[in-house]
């Protein structure tokens, strides 16, 4: 015992006494008992006191205390005190795995698993309770080992857990599902067992009983639409109306377990709970939990989200509910917990993701004013979620027309988030803002003032390839429809030499968004095609090279548009492209415009076939030189197959370029058909009925004019 | 379907403003920024340039409904617009016509139109953007519009029945002095999928591989293919339509001309 140095104050020496009682061998059974009580009244609840102890090595001398007693069980000459020993102990640990992940981590370390799970057998009812509840405690935490169900011994455990009489040691059950149950394999193995049934006739039980249930059978049915069918089987009665039933109970947290679980069906298997009933029931459960002022209503938000993200009749159903005015007062309401205006951001945007009426309705509200100023709240997570709202409401076509989102108050904070430490508030912020800069008015150079794009090209130059793709499609969109000096602006802040580098950049998504920011570059006034031919052409170039050896198609059709407006200037800009789709003359290889028009990607074949359109235009002076070129490389030829293509705007596209390139398609195709069937029935001396079938020769033969019979061609019309 | 209207985003012409005191157009910019084929929408904004009563030209937002028979009918069902204002409109189009006798019945519910050469629409204004609403015009009526995917014009009659009857609006794509078509592009992004876990039910031994690429299939050109299939069953069908005819010609079955007895059953000698 430390006597020698005074103590600074009054509680370490007790805490330290403490520790001393309980470690010393010479302690009575009864006194190391008061000490134990003693020492579970200091720490429940207060994170402090269990820091202070575990640091003075508390936990595992209370888990020798528990391993002693255990083994002295039955035999030993404290018998009297035996018993409430074990049950101190296995409360104490339980006491400091509750909560916190250093308890948890000491009390695995120093053993004490083994020992609690030995409680669970014991013929005393209370040890078994304190021993079940600590388990559970260190259950909930993410550090706990995970239980193997596909041991069969294991399996037959936890089924003896779930059939026990007593309600602590059920929850045990649920909680070691709720915990370890991750796989679809886990899944069907634990319905195979029969545990959906042991947990639906649990729904029945006690109120632990009842929510451990309930989070075990969300644990089993989650994703896994095979599991949730056998839910739904007869045999298990009217399991489901059970469940439904649980959504209007007295406890909050049973009502948002019970919602959560009818959310993991909805949300797997389409098929059930369709009717609007329950739909709004749902939500407005869900909104009402908000209210709560504890945890179940920092966790309501994120299963309201879950329950309407990506369906649009939901977030129909939820807007009739008035569920934008909710939200929004509750946010008006302020000084929340980080955890819940995430929630609520996230929900509201998913509620914006789709619905026009929902942003309107947003808008409208003083909300969006807070939004903004969340942008910089302290919490990374509420930022975050901040800047996925703001994505989703700026995805109104209708809202960005009229400027409403390009003004400072937005802009300069969602420019500061772009320097943020977390790279998920950054790459939020990078969706918020490739959003806002669509912008249809002339304000973009706003944008540029408030030194956005230095940062964006900065970002482009990430490590990070998500942060890179994120920061080339807000330049991309940036550069959609700007004016000639903002144009200017940002491409010496990008420099040539970067836009080419970002062209072959190792991830084919930048390079489809880079290609995309080219395009647009380009587009506008024909001075701005000159850009492409930077640095020698080089920028040129390298494009050309992706188109040869990219394979991602919507690299593909990029590169192809790209193409296609360089080709709409003037001639020498024309002949640089015919330079990069031919680029070794005489070569026989087949070129990469055949493989394109013959993509099964009908928007590959249509910016091919823009590209040739603008290539073959009738009045331009090299036109001709151009067709010959294209005609000798085979493509007049593939153009012709084309005519009948079956997405309409390659056939009207081709059909336009077909008849640029002076080819009249129809009148060949008519004098063919008429010429060879003519020639076959004559052959066949029927000659009387030459008329009748030529006149039947079906309205569309494009066998006769397709590339099988190329000599055919040659026979009957020349070249 | 509609990409070449997806693609086509500036449009240029006039809006016969004529009545009967005065002969009078605008010129007309119109800008197309955005689409749903989803849900049948599509927005952009519409600039009148030598407006009179303005100083500057006037642009309005519009919001339109692509009459895809899914979303939207040729009824408009609003705006002051009966069935009747409806088809007296339509029918100005000429590649209406064809569709007429259908859209009577039931407004072209049963139409499908996915790959039909015209696109018909109805834009209306929405606000100004860039005038109070003090300027002295209307957004009051809408516009039917009908868009043609093989040139790319526009042509459009703006209904309103306090304004003079089938002003005409004719417009045609631009392309700001190049030779050839250009476009740009923009993209808003969604919010990404939450991560969801999924894990195969079946692992894979240690030390296979999946294969990087699927195998590719070409198509045989001979053998029982698609095509020889196809001509196969024309050629019959033309020789049986043939022995039909050659029959109504000759008055005899083509058993006859070959010079077999017909009439008289199998004829087997029993």
């Amino acid at each position: 015992m430390p006597t020698s140095a005074p103590p600074p104050s009054n509680y370490p020496t007790r805490s330290e006494d403490l520790i001393g009682r309980i470690n010393s061998v010479h302690t009575p059974y009864e006194a190391k008992l008061k000490a134990l009580r003693e020492l579970k009244n200091q720490i429940i609840g207060n994170r402090t006191k269990k820091l202070a102890f575990l640091k003075l090595g508390a936990v595992p001398s209370v888990i020798s205390i528990l391993s002693s007693a255990v083994a002295e069980n039955g035999g030993g000459s404290n018998l009297e005190f035996n018993e409430p020993v074990i049950i101190q102990s296995a409360a104490v640990i339980g006491s400091f795995a509750c909560g916190l992940d250093a308890g948890v981590k000491a009390v695995l370390d120093a053993g004490a698993f083994p020992l609690l799970f030995g409680l669970i057998s014991h013929p005393n009812e209370k040890v078994v309770d304190a021993g079940a509840r600590s388990l559970k405690m260190i259950y909930q935490s993410k550090l706990a080992p995970k239980y193997d169900f596909l041991l069969e011994e294991n399996m037959d455990f936890l089924l003896s857990l779930l059939n026990s009489k007593n309600e602590n040691v059920t929850g045990l059950g649920g909680s070691i599902i709720t915990h370890s149950c991750n796989t679809s394999m886990e899944q069907e193995k634990l319905s195979e067992a029969g545990v959906i049934k042991m947990l639906i006739s649990l729904l029945g039980g006690s109120l632990i009983q009842r929510d451990a249930s309930l989070e075990s059978l969300g644990a089993i049915i989650k994703e896994n639409p095979g599991v949730i069918s056998k839910f739904m089987r007869p045999e298990n009665g009217r399991a489901l109306n059970v469940v439904t039933e649980l959504i209007k109970d007295r406890y909050p947290r049973t009502r948002l377990l019970a919602c959560m679980c009818l959310i993991l069906i909805r949300n797997t298997s389409t098929c059930y709970l369709q009717d609007a009933g329950i739909k709004t029931k749902l939500i407005l459960i869900l909104l009402e939990l908000i209210d709560d002022p504890g945890q179940v209503g920092d966790e309501a938000p994120f299963a309201l989200s879950s329950l309407i993200a990506e369906k649009e009749d939901m977030q129909k159903i939820a807007f009739d509910s008035n569920i934008v005015d909710k939200l929004c007062n509750h946010l008006e309401k302020g000084s929340f917990q980080a955890k819940r205006l995430q929630g609520i951001f996230l929900a509201l945007a998913d509620l914006c993701s789709k619905l026009e009426c929902c942003r309107d309705r947003f808008l409208s509200l003083k909300a969006f004013n807070i939004l903004t100023d969340v942008l910089t709240h302290d919490s990374p997570e509420v930022r975050a979620a901040a800047c996925i709202c703001l994505k989703n409401i700026s995805r109104s076509v209708k809202n960005l027309s009229a400027g409403h989102f390009m003004n400072e108050a937005v802009i300069i904070p969602l420019v500061q988030l772009l320097h943020d430490t977390c790279t998920s508030v950054q790459i939020a912020a990078l969706g918020a803002i490739s959003n806002i800069v669509v912008d249809f008015t002339a304000h973009k150079s706003k944008f540029i003032h408030c030194g956005g794009v230095k940062q964006l090209v900065q970002l482009a130059k990430s490590m990070d390839s998500t942060i890179r793709v994120n920061a080339v499609w807000a330049l991309k969109n940036l550069m959609f429809l700007v004016n000639s000096t903002c144009k200017e602006e940002i491409f010496l802040e990008l420099s040539p030499s970067m836009l080419i580098s970002l062209v072959c950049d190792p991830e084919t998504s930048v390079q489809e968004q880079a290609l995309a920011l080219v395009r647009n570059l380009i587009d506008g006034s024909i001075d701005s095609v000159e850009y492409v031919f930077a640095e020698d052409g080089l920028l040129l170039n390298a494009i050309g090279r992706q188109l040869q050896s990219a394979s991602k198609v919507e690299v593909l059709i990029q590169g192809m548009y790209v193409l296609s407006n360089v080709a709409s200037g003037n001639e020498f800009h024309k002949e640089a492209v015919m330079n990069q789709l031919f680029p070794q003359a005489g070569s026989d290889t087949q070129t990469i415009l055949i493989k394109f028009l013959q993509s099964t990607d009908s928007r590959l074949r249509t910016a091919s076939v823009w590209a040739l359109v603008n290539l073959t235009l009738t009045n331009s002076p090299d036109a001709n030189a151009r067709v010959m070129k294209l005609q000798s490389a085979g493509i007049v030829c593939q153009l012709k197959n084309m005519v009948n293509d079956p997405c309409q705007d390659v056939k009207l596209r081709a059909r336009m370029a077909l008849g640029q390139s002076g080819e009249h398609i129809r009148t060949w195709d008519a004098f063919i058909k008429v010429s060879i069937f003519s020639l076959l029935l004559v052959e066949m001396e029927i000659v009387k009925f030459a008329f009748i079938f030529s006149v039947s020769s079906m309205y569309q033969f494009p066998f006769f004019v397709s590339c099988p019979v190329p000599w055919l061609q040659h026979v009957v019309v020349g070249d | 379907m509609f990409s070449s209207i997806s693609l086509l985003q500036g449009f240029s012409g006039t809006q016969n403003v004529s009545s009967q005191q005065k002969d009078e157009a605008w010129r007309v910019n119109v800008q197309i920024q955005g689409i749903d084929h989803y849900h049948g929408y599509l927005c952009g904004t519409m600039e009148a340039l030598n407006v009179p009563m303005a100083d500057t030209p006037v642009v309005t937002f519009w919001e339109g409904e692509i009459v895809d028979t899914k979303n939207y009918t040729f009824f408009t069902g609003k705006w002051g617009a009966t069935t009747e204002d409806d088809i007296k409109h339509w029918t100005k189009f000429p590649s209406f016509s064809p569709l007429l006798s259908q859209v009577k019945v039931d407004g072209g519910k049963t139409l499908d139109l996915s790959n039909y050469p015209h696109i018909f629409m109805r834009w209306k204004e929405q606000y100004f953007v860039n005038v109070g609403t003090d300027c002295g015009l209307t957004i009051a009526g809408f516009y039917y519009v009908c868009f043609s995917c093989s040139d790319g014009s526009i042509n459009g009659f703006y209904y309103d029945p306090n304004s003079s009857p089938f002003q005409k609006l004719k417009l045609k794509s631009t392309n700001d002095g190049r030779s050839g078509f250009s476009f740009s592009s923009y993209e808003l992004q969604k919010t990404q999928k939450r991560a969801s876990f999924k894990i195969q039910a079946a692992k894979l031994p240690a030390g296979m591989e999946l294969p990087k690429q699927q195998p590719k299939f070409n198509a045989p050109f001979l053998g029982f293919t698609k095509t020889a299939e196809i001509w196969n069953s024309r050629a019959c069908m033309i020789g049986l339509i043939g022995t039909f005819i050659v029959e109504l010609i000759l008055n005899k079955g083509i058993l006859q001309i070959i010079g077999v007895d017909v009439g008289k059953g199998l004829d087997i000698p029993l």
